[in-house]
């Protein structure tokens, strides 16, 4: 069987927490993906940073989300964003206009520096 | 994958069936000499619409029954039928959401249809005469 489970790490520090996430994110494991997500989201003056770099696929019910976290983030004086996302994910980013929504990055740093800006 | 081979594949309705149906999905496309771009937006399109079967046609449903799918290429088409025996879906009259102005509503669901039907070259969707519902996903192989 192929591996279902989804590698979820969290790295925080005073005002950036950045979730790493390994494999892929369906609606076997969106549970956890929330479950770690949430609490993230309502913290005040927080860099949330979603590391993509190992993420290798992501169903529309899990990209959906990414917009409703964005928002709980603004809601919180805090803010979201993705980096390291692969050129297959992004595609379908495009098609759900979540580009044009959704902080992207390249890398980490272009992340923290960019939501800096 | 050659013009005649067929390959029928049938799995627990569970969610944990989603990567096992990704695998093989996305290794028949690579045999069948689609370029990655079009395996990428199958694994979606198929993905998409397991997980409609699972959410909605066997919501009711407990236990939900097998998902079946029966994968072939012939007439320079790759073709996925995903047969559910859960609800019928009024498919014709699905109405698109408009995007990303739907996520602007609070939506965070409601884009599996737009997908599969980005994703793929033509999709037909109908009532079996056993009472399964099949989906029909047609990729071309140019």
């Amino acid at each position: 069987m192929p591996k279902r489970r989804l590698d979820i790490q969290i790295e925080q520090s005073d005002s950036v927490a950045v979730v790493s996430l390994e494999g892929a994110l369906d609606s076997s494991n969106v549970e956890d993906f929330k479950k770690t997500l949430e609490p993230l989201c309502r913290l005040e003056h927080t860099k949330v940073l979603l590391n993509c770099e190992q993420l290798t696929y992501v169903s529309s019910m899990s990209l959906g989300l990414l917009f409703h976290y964005h928002r709980a983030c603004e809601a919180h004086s805090s803010q979201f964003a993705l980096f390291g996302v692969w050129e297959r994910i992004q595609n379908i980013l495009r098609l759900l206009g979540l580009d044009t929504v959704l902080n992207i990055y390249g890398s980490r740093d272009e992340a923290i520096t960019g939501l800096d800006a | 994958m050659s013009s005649y081979e067929a390959y029928e594949l049938q799995v627990p309705g569970e969610a944990k069936s989603l990567s096992l149906i990704r695998m093989v999905v996305t290794s028949l496309a690579e045999d069948a000499g689609l370029p990655q771009e079009e395996i990428d937006k199958i694994e979606v399109a198929v993905d998409e619409a397991c997980t409609n079967v699972l959410d909605h046609a066997y919501e009711n449903y407990c236990p939900h029954p097998p998902v079946r799918l029966m994968i072939h290429s012939a007439n320079n088409e790759f073709v996925i039928d995903v047969e559910d025996e859960g609800t019928h879906f009024d498919f014709e009259h699905h109405k698109t959401p408009k995007f990303p102005e739907h996520w602007w509503g609070g939506h965070t669901r409601g884009a599996g249809i737009f997908l599969i039907k980005k994703c793929m070259d033509n999709v037909h969707y109908e009532r079996l005469p056993n009472e399964h519902n099949r989906l029909r996903l047609i990729k071309k192989i140019h």
